[in-house]
């Protein structure tokens, strides 16, 4: 861990637990798994995959909007988790979040001015004067106006909301800013108006972003290095051109290989995946990804693959290029 | 499958339409619905006669000719006949309209803020509280309301403030329960999670996000009851737990009227009419209410 | 020449609002050809959808009219017909698939009952061959343990699992025409490339009609043989696939095709088309696009624009009048 990471994530878990009548055992869903990362100050680091796999509840545990089973998470050498209620509360001006639903995370009986100015009224930054000058300048950098201020998110676009959702975010000035899939409940041609506004306010402000998403061709554009998950766990972690240029695990390969093309003329070696993901609840023994992996090979059905670094950086959880002798012998007596 | 199509679209149509609000979009909206409009006609006519309806009645309701009783409709002025002590019926519903209107108002009221808070802490706060509650909230909704009404009057006694206790008393569980599944419900959008990560205290969210948002059920909620309690308090003041004589409300008036059913019709017809008339006006006006502020409702 | 299965001729949809009428699909016009896969391809409100459930006849009765135009199916007609001679024609000779196949499934039958629903209401069979018929469907369209699956209730299955089903639904009794609206949108990577080759490979097979209707321009790319592409309830261009993408008419497609993403520079600013889609009254009586437009002129503010024809290729763009002829690479 270097010492310019501005978030630092340690074997954090999340598992929910499914009571299913009384008599039966919980069920335990393991949604996140194990992962750890750490996140540098200024880049844009991304977290893929499909539903279900993660990415999602691993941003609201780092934002404790819902709980960690275990784990640390640690904000500026700060271990988060385990702040008390009001100093959470207060740390929030330095870390926000930008939804997916840009009809859903907005208050409907609230007008833009209330959006904007709450933030900074809970914070008690500023005088009132300066709030008003704040939200405006904001909601101008945004793409918004002043004339905006005093209507409802009911009477705006899926875009212009989008834009709102980041002024809210940005408006207290955070250092770190997670965005969880913040263009793909968006029309394609607002969806390249607010890539730019969020690549525009990182280096404006400095902002170092987490961002969710499962749309690859987005994130290859816009991050500087990718943690692929299934299941709940890590698979690959690699600089983003890395990644693209020469992705390892079979999983990252096949979600390359699924994007659709950008011309019908691209002919793509397509890897189609057998299957569905399985149930979380239900996981697949050994390496999770044995049920639908086209390399799958014995061992990979009892042992669980560790993380390896497989030079610069990049490091994968596959046993094609796992080098720990200790283990490949072990998985020979297993199998 | 079609229908599922169909109501997609509608939504879609619904969006492409631009909202406005405010009292034109009020009538505009109520102007497509005759229910809606007859419900809310009845309405004022009702607020009316409550207010002004001690200008317009005929008769004093409490003066009593002896010598002019069980009068028919239609006699020396008295459109409506006149009961056992002579007095004039028509006067006497008209001034019931205001105990009518008062007690279902005010019931509601109370009823609706009672629920509302119970409704709020169990849903926001979850946990022990919430269960407690709720359990509260079920053994009494095992209860028959108007039993539970003429029970708590028993105790409280007679009278117009205590008559509205009990009532709403009884009737607050309702309200409750509604509340309470809006919260959780509303405790789950992503603007509640949104105002967190934000850092927005626990009890603004309460007050700035959630209240907000559940404000229509409880608008609809304390219309659509408002007609319950009419006719509780009807039957409560039948019973002779209620409002008590001489003074003029529907409910006494069927009570006193009872004993001439077979000889003198117009005694419990006329308020009979009147109760009937009311709790549909009010119950059509919140139908339509209901349906019109929330879509989803609609059909339940 | 081909056959034409079906031909849409300056088709014109009204919705009643509160204020009044407003009409979203504006002067439309194509053909889908025997075999063939057309993508139709918009943003939100375009008129993508209201377009093809038109041809389906599922629009809202009382809130929507066909104002103007005719949809001929199989050179009949069709958007005269009752409910009852539409009935008839849909799910037999025209099927559709939705985005959300959670909702189009009815949550309390069976896989089983909800597939022989149309067997029984348009083909003759005993009970004993309409299930051999579902089973084989299904088999068909890649779902292992077809026998178990059709006592299953539609929450038990996957989303990729359930998109299956829809399209097994929609082949049932071999449409003529399949209509597919977003049906890949709400589904993972990995499982649209699933969905999208178990369709290309279907298609190929049955010698059906598709007609596509998405956002995404990497999924049209990859099935459509041609495409027309709408804004704001018009039609602004309509070409051949390779032909679309290499050589674009119109300002707002090549707009489109240059905001992907991996057309543009990594870490650079995107291209990207300013402003926003316009309101159905929001229209006025010059190009819909006008507005947005960086090749805009007085002329696009003045009127609209017709269709010009380059070959097979056709735009709607004062760009492309014969005097002017001008390329936008």
């Amino acid at each position: 861990m270097t010492e310019s990471s501005l978030i630092e994530v340690k074997n954090l878990k999340k598992y929910y637990e499914i009571s299913q009548g009384l008599f039966k055992p919980k069920l335990v869903v393991k949604a996140v798994d194990d992962v750890s990362f750490s996140i540098k100050r200024g880049e844009t680091f991304a977290l893929v995959g499909e539903s279900g796999c993660g990415k999602s509840t691993t941003g609201k545990t780092l934002l404790r909007l819902t709980d960690a089973t275990s784990g640390e998470v640690r904000f500026k050498g700060e271990d988060i988790l385990s702040l008390p209620y009001e100093k959470m509360r207060s740390l929030r001006k330095e870390m926000q979040m930008v939804f997916q639903d840009p009809y859903a995370s907005l208050n409907p009986k609230m007008t833009i001015r209330q959006i904007l100015l709450e933030p900074l009224r809970v914070h008690k930054k500023y005088s009132p004067e300066e709030r008003m000058k704040k939200i405006v300048d904001i909601l101008e950098i945004v793409g918004l106006s002043r004339s905006h201020l005093d209507r409802h998110p009911n009477e705006f676009s899926g875009g212009q909301r989008q834009r709102i959702g980041i002024a809210r975010a940005v408006v207290l000035n955070p250092d770190f800013i997670i965005a969880d899939e913040p263009v793909s409940a968006l029309d394609v041609s607002v969806q390249s108006q607010v890539i730019n506004l969020m690549l525009e306010l990182q280096k404006e402000f400095g902002l170092t972003y987490l961002f969710i998403s499962h749309d690859l061709s987005v994130v290859e554009h816009m991050t500087d290095r990718v943690a692929v998950m299934y299941l709940g766990k890590i698979v690959e972690l690699a600089d983003t051109e890395e990644l693209f240029a020469n992705p390892k695990h079979p999983y990252t390969q096949a979600l390359i290989s699924a994007v659709p093309v950008s011309h019908p003329k691209d002919v793509k070696e397509r890897i189609v995946l057998k299957g569905d993901v399985p149930n979380p609840a239900n996981p697949p023994s050994g390496c999770t990804f044995h049920t639908r992996c086209p390399f799958v090979m014995d061992k990979c059905k009892s042992v669980e693959p560790s993380l390896t670094e497989i030079g610069n950086g990049h490091i994968t959880s596959c046993h094609l290029y796992s080098k720990n002798k200790e283990e490949n012998i072990n998985a020979i007596i297993y199998s | 499958m079609e229908t599922n199509t169909v109501t997609t679209t509608n939504q879609q149509i619904d969006l492409l339409v631009k909202k406005k609000s405010g009292f034109k979009d009020f009538f505009r909206k109520l102007s497509r619905s005759w229910t809606g409009m007859l419900g809310f006609s009845l309405i004022i006519l009702l607020l009316l006669l409550s207010v002004f309806g001690g200008l317009i009645a005929p008769f004093d309701p409490m003066d009593a000719p002896l010598r002019e009783r069980l009068l028919p409709p239609l006699t020396d002025g008295h459109i409506l006949g006149t009961d056992q002590l002579g007095r004039d019926i028509l006067s006497r519903i008209i001034a019931g309209t205001k105990v009518s209107v008062i007690i279902g108002l005010a019931t509601a009221l109370l009823a609706g803020l009672i629920g509302t808070v119970v409704g709020v802490i169990a849903g926001y706060f979850r946990g022990w509280i919430d269960v407690v509650l709720m359990r509260i909230v079920d053994v009494q909704l095992s209860f028959p309301f108007i039993l539970l009404v003429l029970v708590i009057s028993a105790v409280l006694g007679a009278g117009l403030t205590n008559i509205v206790i009990s009532l709403a008393l009884a009737g607050w569980v309702v309200f409750a329960r509604v509340i309470r599944s809006e919260v959780l419900a509303i405790r789950e959008k992503e603007f509640i999670t949104a105002a967190i990560a934000t850092g927005v205290p626990k009890f603004e969210i309460l007050f700035r996000h959630i209240l907000p948002n559940i404000f229509t059920p409880i608008i609809i909620l304390v219309s659509l009851q408002m007609g319950t309690y009419i006719i509780a308090e009807a039957s409560v003041s039948f019973l002779g737990f209620g409002v008590q004589p001489p003074t003029p409300a529907w409910g006494n008036m069927l009570n006193e009227g009872k004993d001439y059913i077979f000889s003198s019709w117009w005694l419990i017809t006329f308020p009979g009419i009147a109760i009937i008339i009311t709790t549909l006006g009010v119950n059509l006006f919140g139908d339509w209410l209901r349906d019109t502020l929330d879509p989803e409702l609609k059909g339940e | 020449m081909t056959e034409v299965l079906l031909e849409i001729k300056d088709l014109g949809i009204q919705f009643k609002t509160g204020e009044g009428a407003i009409q979203p699909i504006r002067g439309v016009n194509f053909t889908l050809k025997k075999g063939e896969t057309l993508g139709v391809v918009g943003e939100s409100g375009s008129g993508k959808s209201v377009t093809s459930l038109a041809v389906m006849g599922l629009l809202p009765e009382k809130k929507s009219k066909i104002v103007s135009g005719s949809i001929l199916f199989n050179n009949e007609d069709i958007t005269h017909l009752n409910e009852r001679q539409y009935r008839k024609l849909r799910g037999n000779e025209m099927s559709m698939i939705f985005q959300e196949p959670m909702t189009s499934l009815n949550p309390v039958f069976t896989i089983g009952e909800q597939l022989g629903e149309p067997l029984k209401q348009h083909k003759k069979m005993s009970k004993k061959e309409r299930k051999e018929a579902i089973i084989k469907i299904l088999k068909q369209v890649g779902i292992p343990r077809a026998e178990q699956i059709i006592n299953d209730y539609p929450h038990q299955l996957s989303g990729g699992m359930r998109q299956r089903v829809m399209i097994s639904l929609a082949l049932l009794c071999e449409p003529k025409l399949l209509i597919c609206d977003e049906p890949t949108t709400a589904l993972d990577v990995t499982i649209q490339a699933q969905i999208l080759e178990l369709m290309k490979q279907i298609k190929a097979e049955k010698n059906m009609s598709l007609l596509f209707i998405t956002h995404d321009l990497g999924v049209v790319a990859e099935m459509c043989d041609r495409v027309v592409v709408m804004y704001a309830g018009e039609i602004v261009e309509v070409a051949e696939i390779n032909e679309l993408f290499d050589n674009p008419l119109h300002p707002y497609t090549k707009g489109l095709i240059d905001s992907l993403p991996t057309n543009n520079a990594r870490k650079s600013k995107l291209y990207s088309i300013k402003g926003q889609v316009p309101k159905p009254d929001e229209i006025g009586k010059g190009c819909a696009f006008a507005n947005r437009c960086p090749y805009a002129f007085n002329k696009c503010v003045e009127s609209a624009p017709p269709t010009f024809s380059k070959g097979e290729h056709l735009s709607k763009c004062w760009l492309q009048e014969s005097d002017r002829q001008v390329n936008i690479q």
